[in-house]
C-alpha cells in the first residue's frame, strides 16, 4: 500500500456500536479519523464508517489491537488500476480474530 | 405528598433525566445509526455512551453485549423465548414476578417445558443444599432468578447459587428489575448468562427503557426481527450484537434520559444511594414493628435489606389501608399482589397481598416518621373501633 499514500481509506464496521467504539479508541490514540457515511460504492448499508489517510493504516490495527478491539472490520480503499481513471474498492480484514 | 411506590416506578427523577430527553427531543430527534448525517451520529453517540455507562456500572468489559429493550419483561421474554428449546426442564424460585413466571406458563404449554420452583420465603435463605441436589439430579437446561424480590426485598444469594448452574451446566438468567442500580453489581465476578434489568426503577430512567448483558457465547434466538440500520442490503438478520436484538427505531429520548439517570448514580456512587435507602429502610422496619396487629414481611439478613418493606394489618385489608394512607394522608403505596402472586403465595400472603412501602432517594428521615405515624394512626383508628 505504500505507492498509494494520502489516498483515503475507510473503515468499515457491523453496526454503529462498532464504528463509535473503534472512533473514541482511535482518536484517543491521536489518529486523525473522520466519521462519515459508508460510500455507497462499498456497501448498500446505511450507517456510518471511519475514514482517515491511508497511511494511518498500521497506527490503526496497533492501537486497536492494543485496545482488544476484535470485533470484525474491514479497511476499504480507493485504486487506480491499470491506468484507467477509475476507482476500485478492496477490501480485507482489518484484524485477524484472537 | 410522599412517595412510597419507588418498587413500580422511582419518582421523581433526576432532573437532569427530564433535561435530557427534552435536548434530544429539541436538538437531536435522528434515528440512530439509520442515515449518515450529524444529527443520526449525534443519536447513535447517545445511544452508544448510555450503553458504556450501563457497562461501567455493571463491570463489564465490552458495551457492545448490552441490548437496550422496552423494560426488563421484554428482556426476560427474549431471554426465555429465545433460549428454551421445547421439552426443557427448566427451575425457578418462589419469589418470582410474573414478569417470569407468565413466559414460563405459556412456554410450559408452547413447548412442553416443565418448571420446578426452588421454595422462597420472606424470612429465610433459599436451601442451597436443596437447588444443589435438584441441579444434579434434574437435568436442567436453565434457571431463572429474581435477584431481589419486589414484595419482600428478598435477596438471592447469587455468588452461591450461579456457581451451582455452572458446575451442572445450567444457564442462568438473573431478573434484575429491582437490584439493578440499588446494589453494586460485578457481573464480571457473577458471571450470569444473561442479566435482565429496567431502566426506569433504581437506574432512575424514564418507563420504556431497560435491557439485558448476554455474555459471550450465549446466543438466545431473537423475538423481534426488522430493520437495524446495519445489513441493509440483506433481508436476514443480521447476527451481530446488539444489533441482532434490536429491530426497528429505539426509544432514544428515553435512552437518552436513562444516560443521565446513570450520570446521576455516577456522581452521587450507588453505595451512597443504597445506604440512604437502607438507612430509610430500617427506619420503616423499626417503627412499624411496633404497631400491634402489624405483620412484616422482610428479609432476615439485616445487611442485603433492599428497599421493600411488605406489611399486613390484622383486621384491616390492605386496599384499605392504601386507601386510607393515599387519601388522608399523601402517602402514595402499593397494595395488593405487586405482579407476583407466585411469592405472595410463598409468604402465605395470597390472595389479598400486601402493602408495600418503597422508599427512594429523594425520600426523607422525616417522611418515613410520618409513614410510620399515619400507619399507627389507621391501627388505631381500627382497633379503637
Amino acid at each position: 500500500m505504500g505507492n498509494q499514500s494520502g489516498t483515503k481509506l475507510y473503515l468499515i464496521f457491523h453496526s454503529i456500536h462498532n464504528v463509535m467504539l473503534a472512533e473514541e479508541l482511535l482518536l484517543q490514540a491521536n489518529i486523525a479519523i473522520e466519521m462519515v457515511p459508508v460510500p455507497r460504492e462499498i456497501s448498500s448499508d446505511c450507517g456510518m464508517s471511519l475514514t482517515c489517510s491511508v497511511d494511518n493504516l498500521e497506527s490503526i490495527k496497533t492501537s486497536l489491537r492494543e485496545a482488544n478491539f476484535t470485533t470484525p472490520a474491514k479497511v476499504v480503499y480507493k485504486s487506480k488500476k491499470e491506468g484507467k481513471n477509475q476507482y476500485f474498492y478492496e477490501e480485507f480484514p482489518l484484524l485477524e480474530r484472537t | 405528598m410522599i412517595y412510597l411506590d419507588n418498587a413500580a416506578t422511582s419518582f421523581p427523577k433526576p432532573e437532569t433525566v427530564a433535561a435530557a430527553m427534552i435536548d434530544y427531543l429539541t436538538n437531536v430527534g435522528a434515528s440512530p445509526g439509520r442515515s449518515g448525517h450529524q444529527l443520526a451520529a449525534a443519536a447513535g453517540r447517545i445511544l452508544f455512551q448510555t450503553r458504556k455507562a450501563l457497562a461501567r456500572l455493571f463491570s463489564l468489559d465490552d458495551p457492545g453485549r448490552i441490548i437496550f429493550t422496552e423494560n426488563a419483561t421484554s428482556a426476560l421474554n427474549l431471554s426465555l423465548f429465545g433460549l428454551i428449546r421445547p421439552g426443557d426442564r427448566i427451575l425457578t424460585t418462589g419469589l418470582e414476578h410474573n414478569s417470569v413466571m407468565r413466559p414460563l406458563r405459556h412456554l410450559e404449554k408452547l413447548r412442553r417445558i416443565t418448571i420446578d420452583i426452588l421454595p422462597g420465603t420472606a424470612t429465610s435463605d433459599y436451601d442451597l443444599k436443596l437447588m444443589a441436589e435438584w441441579c444434579e439430579q434434574k437435568n436442567y437446561r436453565l434457571a431463572v432468578i429474581n435477584h431481589a424480590s419486589n414484595v419482600t426485598g428478598t435477596l438471592a444469594p447469587l455468588p452461591a447459587m450461579l456457581p451451582i448452574l455452572r458446575d451442572n451446566n445450567i444457564l442462568s438468567i438473573i431478573d434484575g428489575a429491582q437490584s439493578a442500580g440499588c446494589l453494586s453489581i460485578d457481573l464480571c465476578r457473577l458471571n450470569p448468562d444473561i442479566f435482565c434489568f429496567t431502566g426506569h426503577k433504581s437506574l432512575f430512567g424514564p418507563p420504556g427503557t431497560g435491557g439485558l448483558y448476554i455474555k459471550p457465547g450465549i446466543t438466545p434466538q431473537p423475538l423481534c426481527y426488522g430493520g437495524t440500520g446495519s445489513r441493509s442490503e440483506t433481508e436476514f438478520q443480521p447476527d451481530f450484537l446488539p444489533d441482532c436484538y434490536e429491530s426497528g427505531t429505539p426509544n432514544t429520548a428515553g435512552l437518552a434520559g436513562l444516560k443521565a439517570g446513570l450520570e446521576f448514580i455516577e456522581e452521587n456512587g450507588s453505595k451512597k444511594i443504597f445506604a440512604h435507602e437502607q438507612k430509610l429502610t430500617e427506619i420503616l422496619k423499626q417503627g412499624l414493628n411496633k404497631i400491634s396487629g402489624l405483620t412484616l414481611f422482610t428479609p432476615r439478613v439485616e445487611d442485603a435489606m433492599m428497599p421493600v418493606v411488605s406489611f399486613k394489618l390484622a383486621g384491616l385489608n390492605c386496599s384499605e389501608i392504601g386507601h386510607q394512607l393515599d387519601q388522608d394522608f399523601g402517602i402514595m403505596t402499593r397494595v395488593g399482589l405487586h405482579c407476583a402472586p407466585r411469592a405472595h403465595q410463598s409468604i402465605a400472603t395470597f390472595p389479598e397481598g400486601t402493602v408495600r412501602l418503597a422508599p427512594g432517594f429523594f425520600n426523607t428521615e422525616k417522611d418515613m416518621e410520618k409513614a410510620i405515624a399515619a400507619i399507627t394512626k389507621i391501627a388505631g383508628r381500627h382497633n379503637n373501633g
